[in-house]
């Protein structure tokens, strides 16, 4: 079935003839149907279609009719022949009853007319099965059988009147003998013209059955012309179909990847020739995997196996891939299941070659990451001449003013070295020795706006890796400048801590409005999935950075609601980064410290999880320790003369 | 304080990542009036119940001054800046938990010291340059 290019505009074509227009409406149909859909046949025709049915419908209906007529023709041959039989009984009678005998010349007499017209002007008669039946035959319409029939029923007329006058004289009439010989001569006559008739039905039968078939023939021929015709057109129109979905793949400086459930290609379009300098048919029956760079192929592996458990869904994905002369592209891939369409029965990967943007994004990256340093060497610089000032003032005015400057430079340190981070260079300060872990977050907290609005409390006696402390510093700075701007200033901010499973975990709650699921939602994806450097993520620098840093480091944090409201964010720090302060750390009592004087009890967030339950089982804290005990203030006491400070 | 070593271009931690603002929450006067260098601290004995609901800074100086130490002292042995250090010891008189000494009264009764003191400092001060 054709579908015009726009069955719309079709339809509403002013010059459209009424006819087309109920074939726009089966034109709107016809996308339904998936095979006819994909072959559209071309508009020029359209007509074809028509046409092809009509001469179907003609050639049924001629046969139907030709058919039943030449039915009609074999009817009258029978009765044509019975009429001669018919004859002879007339006469026969007719002989027999002037001898003095019984017998019925009347009957038969009225059954030869009325044969006579029946078979002249149509009619109904007797079926020649004698079963009592009538049946219906046609009126004679050829000319020459006409004549015979008419001769026919003169004949019949004179037959029977002679008959009755032979009746009438009988015996003893002068002219018997001649009337009787009259009779016999006109049932000869009957029987010569009776057989003509059916000879020109017959003729006329045969003549006519000769033309239906050549007709016949002629439709037939006709039909397969035009099934073979449509059937071109349907072809010609798929291959020039298939020609430009080729072309457009060929042609296409995407690749187009299908690989069987099991990872190999099953299908791959040329231009990875020009893409990767590899030809398609050697890449078809290997895997995808083999091409990858080698610190990606986790990465793929994960993406692929979970699109293969979801038929229908899409996945994106970047990766490097290997040119055939070793060099690595950037590419990057949107692919989707369609292990459920048995015309593909794979995942299909659209594969966009992307290092030029990669190189670009390299090149910021560099630019952002050297501006950022240069800043950051100069805040480091400001810092330290405040630093010295600050140490010889008493002056309560100028300290804080002071305090003011230091809280700047501060903030702008902080927002220098998230901007080295989202340059995506590999490069930070790393420290020698682990840090406290509470002295990180304090750190964080001095990061932060407002910072006298954060609790910390409740930190146990851990230490972290000097590898990852700065960016843990800058992870919580962030989250907690986060929860600060999105609550009331009256309220606080609270950070405590806990062991948890498998490492420790640090959590954020604030006494904000919250967020919607929504919201939560698509920042706990952004933080689990920081993009590639994006300048134009600036806007959401805070979640980039912390998702980089966490990503850096094997931290997962995640945001979630309060019961009481608000938003709590909780950082899981792996076990690889944290160290011991004391000889049993982990479980070390948490020491309330920070900004506050004295720290209200802390509102742990619901969670069941068991670390946080074991919290309950922790030793008291150690009241009756002497202070100076603990690792950081001994390491105070003998810094105490360090002639430097 | 303590802990980080040294990062690449020498810095210690706690001079780069310690402000000390966050130590007084932004705040430079202290609560208390006579709070000068030379002020000695005391820690009340018998509370050290209460020094588990303190601050960190809070608990050094109420360890520190167990014996008799001058707010000048206490800055210099725990790094604290003297602003700071006299924010927070202001704080803890206020809430009973140090005893201040104010030597200049001592220095009253004494009318003047005694020269053979003076001369002793100022042999010793000598010695020293």
């Amino acid at each position: 079935m054709p579908r015009s290019p726009s069955a719309e505009v079709g339809a509403t074509s002013a010059t459209q003839r009424p006819a087309a227009g109920g074939r726009s409406g089966i034109g709107r149909l016809v996308p339904r149907l998936p095979i006819l859909g994909d072959l559209r046949l071309d508009r020029r025709f359209g007509w074809v279609i028509p046409v092809f049915i009509v001469l179907v419908a003609a050639i049924v209906g001629y046969n139907a009719r030709a058919t039943s007529q030449e039915r009609g023709s074999a009817l009258v041959v029978n009765i044509a022949a019975r009429q001669r039989a018919l004859v002879e009984r007339h006469t026969k009678d007719v002989l027999l009853v002037v001898d003095g005998f019984q017998a019925d010349p009347e009957g038969s007499g009225t059954a030869l007319h009325q044969e006579a017209n029946a078979l002249l002007d149509g009619g109904t008669v007797i079926a020649p099965q004698g079963n009592d039946s009538f049946v219906k035959i046609p009126a004679a319409r050829d000319w020459k059988i006409r004549r015979k029939l008419e001769q026919n029923r003169r004949l019949i007329d004179e037959l029977t009147s002679t008959g009755d006058r032979l009746l009438k004289g009988g015996r003893r009439d002068p002219q018997y003998t001649a009337k009787v010989t009259r009779l016999r001569v006109l049932t000869a006559q009957l029987s010569s013209v009776s057989n003509d008739a059916v000879g020109e039905i017959t003729k006329h039968t045969e003549a006519s059955l000769s033309r239906l078939v050549r007709i016949e023939i002629a439709l037939g021929l006709l039909g397969a012309l035009a099934a073979l015709a449509m059937g071109l057109l349907l072809r010609r129109a798929g291959a020039e179909q298939a020609a430009q979905f080729r072309s457009l793949v060929n042609n296409s400086s995407d690749l187009i990847t299908v690989l069987a459930p099991d990872g190999t290609i099953a299908y791959q379009s040329p231009s990875v020739e020009r893409m990767l300098g590899r030809r398609s048919d050697d890449l078809v029956g290997t895997a995808l995997t083999d091409l990858v760079h080698p610190d990606d192929q986790h990465q793929v592996t994960v993406s692929l196996t979970k699109l293969v458990e979801a038929p229908g869904a899409t996945a994106n994905f970047a990766c490097r891939l290997q040119h055939e002369d070793g060099s690595w592209r950037h590419v990057e891939s949107i692919c989707t299941n369609l292990a459920d369409d048995p015309r593909v029965h794979g995942l299909v990967l659209n594969i966009r070659d992307v290092t030029e943007q990669a190189a670009l994004r390299q090149s910021i990256g560099d630019l952002l990451h050297n501006l950022a340093r240069r800043s950051q060497g100069l805040v480091d610089r400001q810092l330290e001449l405040i630093d010295e000032l600050e140490r010889d003032e008493v002056d309560p005015d100028r300290l804080d003013e002071l305090f003011r400057m230091d809280h700047l430079a501060t903030r702008m340190r902080r927002n220098v070295e998230n901007l080295i981070v989202l340059s995506g260079v590999e490069q930070r300060r790393r420290w020698s020795e682990s840090v406290p872990l509470r002295d990180v977050v304090e750190a964080a907290v001095a990061e932060v706006e407002e910072y006298s609005r954060v609790q910390v409390g409740g930190i146990h006696d851990l230490t972290l890796s000097g590898q990852a402390a700065s960016d843990v510093a800058h992870l919580v700075a962030e989250l907690v400048e986060n929860a600060t701007s999105f609550s009331s200033p009256t309220t606080r901010v609270e950070v405590s801590g806990g062991p948890a499973g498998n490492g420790y975990v640090l959590e954020i709650e604030d006494h904000g409005i919250g967020m919607s699921d929504a919201e939560l939602a698509e920042a706990n994806n952004r933080l689990a999935a920081p993009l590639a450097a994006d300048i134009a993520v600036s806007r959401m620098m805070g979640f980039h950075v912390v998702g980089r840093l966490a990503a850096r480091h094997g931290i997962r944090v995640q945001l979630r609601h309060c019961w009481f409201g608000g938003v709590a964010a909780l950082v899981l720090l792996p076990p690889a980064l944290l160290g011991s302060a004391g000889e049993r750390p982990a479980m070390a009592p948490p020491v309330p410290a920070g900004v506050m004087a004295s720290p209200e009890p802390l509102l742990l967030a619901e969670t069941t999880e068991s670390g946080w339950q074991q919290r309950a089982h922790l030793p008291p804290p150690r009241h009756a320790a002497p202070a100076p005990s603990r690792g950081g203030d001994t390491d105070a006491a003998a810094e105490a003369g360090d002639p430097v400070e | 304080m303590s802990g980080g070593g040294t990062d690449e271009g020498g810095r210690s931690w706690s001079r780069h990542y310690r402000r000390p603002y966050t130590v007084t929450g932004g705040r430079t006067r202290p609560a208390h009036d006579d709070l000068e260098l030379e002020t000695l601290v005391q820690t009340v004995t018998g509370i050290d119940e209460q020094l588990a609901g303190l601050g960190r800074e809070q608990r050094s100086i109420a360890a520190l001054c167990r014996e008799v130490v001058s707010i000048a002292e206490i800055s210099a042995r725990l790094e604290l800046l003297l602003g700071v250090t006299r924010v927070i010891v202001g704080d803890m008189a206020l809430q009973g938990v140090v005893l201040l000494h104010r030597p200049q009264a001592a220095v009253a009764d004494a009318d003047i010291p005694p020269v053979e003191l003076l001369e002793r400092v100022l042999h010793g001060l000598k010695n020293i340059s």
